[in-house]
């Protein structure tokens, strides 16, 4: 019995019920089960969200604002065919009720029955082919070139489908890809009825999904508010209301929360964490796959050495950063895995603080006199972190052992544009570029970043380990998911013993919740099930 | 009236210059819309298709060509981020910027001409001192930490005020809790205002009191209150002059101020769009609001004509 696949019952407590997977030799099949137990609709209260985003995420198919605008907004209105549980981190059946592949090339996917958007049209396979013409064939009358751009990092491996009938579609690649498994958590379905009634701009003003939540008013850039659908298929949101506001700035979203304006605050102040807790706030924080990192360039002194690469890390007390620089926010890294994840190996080695062992480390790669870096840093961005702050305590640190930091700021669209351009053009005159990643989110994350070059992926490095390549085609072609997890996680072990990436930190993903907030799990991914939270009176 | 006439003949090749500088600046500016938007795994194909769905594949005197036309007509095109009309967009948060920057500027207005009329009435003693330095904290006090300190004080510690947003829930168009979450905001805007304005007024005022003609008005026996009158229609000039700059620069919106209280105001747009390198906002926006500069300088000018036969012949 595999236990990768399981269903997800929103609503249903600790007892979850685990689903029969039935693994029949090389293929892979998942069955179905009914919601057991009948939750409490409504009447959960009024949860009022302060996020980080400016601008309230795009509502079409794929939401902007990174990952917070997919979290609060694209997975509330929308479903995927297959979906991470942001709690076990494992992948649950949402709007497929079952699929099939034996060669990991042609999938089939039996639809959930009885499914229907929210405009009360029906959820079938003929819904399924709309939308994926409409960010896939080029000929369909409602082709939108910017949604399909945005999505085409989950559907480039596509290369046919079809309805078999009328609730089974099949999906056929280019070539055979385990890891289409996890990007198929992030194409969502919208109703072809809602798309056809507004044309594809207007659409996203009127966005209209299966998910748990749908849009009753949109005010633009100030506040969404969602309330929940009571014919959602795998039982009702407690809530009455989900209201999301772009609070942009951490020490308004603080006042917002302290005053009682909103419930719940994404990534707070973290001089304010030792406040809110003696006030009785729920500050959560949980391991995620999250990391802070120096992207070195593998091609050029210094950091071509390992042994430099080591010392850096080493350098750095990392443990202190994490506990006093930001208050418990983050865990020190030792690689882009975090430990407890899936795909963490523990015969990876770690690099604890240590200068003595640094020094010599950069003895031995020829620097006793010390060595000059220039690194490259964003001002802000998702999922930076405090740059600011932190770079000037990685400069502090680094000095001792020799290693002379310079670092040169730019906005996060440059180093966005920076690093897809790598060491060979904007960056040429860096050592390195501060960014932070989302390791292990995606399967396909390990090649993208460490094996593929730039422009097909983000290995500006210039790394390459045979290995690792050999590793990363396996696991790419192999037919058993628990097979295939087990390789990544040997593939991230490996580069966790090559340092191609010089991670610092773990971020632990810091909200603040008032205590009246209740029922929600911290999860340990960059999503969230909102269904289960109900706000005391 | 001809000099008005010349005044609104000149802001043509002004507005002329700032289209030209509005859509060349973001071309100038490193960083690209394409990579904000499009995911790093992208295929070179799938980014050329974006590059041609936004027109940025044409020669650069083409699409400045095509922007202006369309501009002309009204047409600033779709934010490429949020996929919205820019007009929508810009409406609405210009609506919401002068909401903000007319209750700042009537603050930083009102009690800066206070403060500076008792300063200036009280010439060197201490109530002078105390309220001159007033004006000096107000011009040199960070107006994101006066506005910390105010959330703090007035919402966070004692609860009369809200901390941030335009609107409380389901408040939609009721101005009176509008007006509620317009307090702090304004206070923390008009602050600087308040230090310019009172600074000025004190020095207008002092620099018309000795003159000779007030001498010659008193001497004639004129009521207190028409001298008054007098004395302020020759002060009011630099004031109305440094109020219409004040006004100019409040209606480009703010982006700390508007970012702390969570305004969604042209400021916060503008940053928005600026870190997402959202060309079609951006290019929108400096027009905007370097027209704003040009109608408010030609309406000071005006104003001041008005006030000032003086400088109409000159």
């Amino acid at each position: 019995m595999k236990k990768w696949i399981k269903m997800n019952f929103p609503g249903i407590a600790a007892t979850a019920v685990a689903l029969m997977v039935v693994g029949c030799g090389s293929s892979v099949t998942s069955g179905t089960s009914t919601n057991l137990s009948v939750t409490k609709v409504g009447s959960g209260g009024i949860l009022t969200i302060g996020a980080t985003f400016s601008n309230l995420p795009n509502m079409d198919v794929v939401p902007d604002q990174g990952y917070e605008g997919r979290r609060f907004v694209g997975n509330q209105l929308y479903d995927p065919l297959i979906k991470e549980n942001p709690n076990t981190n494992e992948f649950d059946m949402d709007l497929a009720k079952s699929f099939k592949t034996t060669d990991m090339k042609v999938w089939t996917f039996q639809l959930r029955p009885g499914v229907k958007f929210q405009d009360g049209s029906p959820w079938n396979a003929q819904a399924a082919m709309f939308n994926l013409d409409r960010i896939l064939n080029k000929d369909s009358k409602y082709y939108d070139p910017t949604v399909a751009a945005l999505i085409t990092g989950r559907t480039k491996e596509i290369a046919s489908y079809k309805a078999l009938d009328d609730m089974t579609l099949q999906i056929t690649l280019k070539e055979p890809d385990s890891f289409f498994e996890s990007d198929l958590t992030q194409i969502l379905f919208a109703s072809p009825t809602a798309i056809e009634k507004y044309g594809n701009a207007e659409y996203q003003n009127h966005p209209v999904g299966t998910g748990p939540f749908k849009v009753s008013k949109a005010i633009l850039r100030q506040e969404l508010d969602l309330v929940p659908n009571k014919d959602y298929w795998a039982g009702s949101p407690k809530l009455d209301e989900l209201i999301l506001k772009p609070m942009p700035d951490p020490s308004t979203r603080l006042a917002a929360i302290l005053s009682g304006q909103i419930d719940w605050a994404e990534v707070p102040p973290t001089e304010s964490i030792p406040q809110l807790k003696q006030k009785g706030y729920q500050v959560l924080t949980k391991p995620y796959p999250h990391v802070w990192e120096v992207i070195p360039d593998m091609s050029k002194a210094p950091f071509n050495d390992k042994r430099v690469r080591e010392a850096f890390i080493e350098a750095i007390n990392r443990k202190a950063m994490s506990d006093q620089l930001l208050n418990g926010a983050a865990n020190p890294a030792d690689g882009p895995m975090f430990p407890g994840s899936t795909y963490y190996s523990k015969n990876a080695p770690t690099y604890p603080y240590n200068l003595a062992n640094a020094k010599k480390l950069l003895a031995e790669a020829g620097y006793s006199k010390g060595v000059n870096v220039t690194i490259n840093m964003p001002t802000s961005g998702s999922g930076n972190m405090w740059p600011g702050p932190m770079s000037e305590f990685i400069q502090e640190q680094e000095a001792k052992v020799g290693i002379h930091v310079t670092i040169h700021q730019y906005d996060w669209n440059q180093i966005l544009t920076q690093q897809r351009a790598g060491f060979t053009g904007p960056l040429k005159d860096a050592n390195g570029l501060i960014f932070s990643s989302a390791p292990g989110t995606l399967l396909g994350d390990l090649e993208t970043s460490f094996v593929l070059p730039e422009p097909n992926g983000s290995d500006i490095m210039g790394y390459d380990n045979p290995q690792l390549d050999k590793i990363v085609t396996e696991a790419k072609a192999s037919t058993d998911p628990a097979e295939r997890d087990k390789l990544l996680a040997e593939g991230w072990g490996i580069v966790q013993t090559d340092i191609p990436w010089l991670t610092i930190v773990h971020d632990l993903n810091l909200r603040v919740l008032n205590p009246k907030v209740q029922g929600f799990v911290t999860p340990s991914s960059w999503f969230a099930d909102l269904t289960t939270v109900w706000v005391e009176k | 009236m001809t000099r008005i006439f010349h005044r609104i003949l000149l802001a043509i090749p002004t507005l002329f210059g700032i289209s030209v500088v509005a859509f060349a600046l973001v071309h100038i500016m490193p960083g690209s819309p394409v990579d904000a938007l499009v995911p790093p795994d992208a295929t070179a194909d799938v980014r050329a298709q974006v590059i041609h769905s936004f027109g940025l594949d044409k020669p650069l005197p083409v699409q400045y060509g095509l922007w202006l036309l369309n501009a002309l007509h009204g047409n600033f095109g779709i934010s490429m981020g949020m996929r919205v009309p820019v007009n929508q967009l810009l409406g609405q948060a210009i609506e919401n910027t002068l909401i903000l920057a007319v209750a700042a500027a009537v603050f930083g207005f009102l009690a800066g001409t206070v403060l500076g009329i008792i300063s200036s009435l009280n010439q060197g003693n201490w109530i002078d001192r105390f309220v001159s330095a007033i004006g000096l904290v107000g011009v040199s006090v960070p107006a994101y930490w006066f506005a910390m300190i105010m959330v703090i004080l007035f919402s966070v510690k004692l609860g009369w005020l809200p901390t941030s947003g335009m609107y409380s829930q389901g408040q939609q168009g009721n101005v009176l809790d509008l007006l509620g979450h317009l307090i702090i905001p304004a206070i923390s805007l008009g602050i600087t205002s308040v230090g310019v304005t009172s600074r000025m007024v004190r020095a207008s005022f002092i620099q018309v009191i000795q003159q000779d003609f007030v001498l010659a008005l008193r001497a004639k026996g004129l009521e207190r209150r028409m001298i008054l009158w007098h004395w302020l229609r020759n002060a009011a000039p630099p004031i109305l002059t440094v109020t219409g700059l004040e006004l100019g620069y409040l209606l480009g919106g703010s982006i700390l101020i508007e970012t702390i209280f969570a305004w969604p105001g042209l400021g916060g747009l503008l940053n928005g769009a600026i870190g997402l390198r959202d060309m079609p906002v951006i290019q929108a926006g400096i027009l905007l609001i370097g027209t704003m500069f040009v109608v408010i300088n030609i309406f000071v000018d005006f104003a001041n004509a008005r006030v000032d036969p003086r400088i109409q012949r000159t």
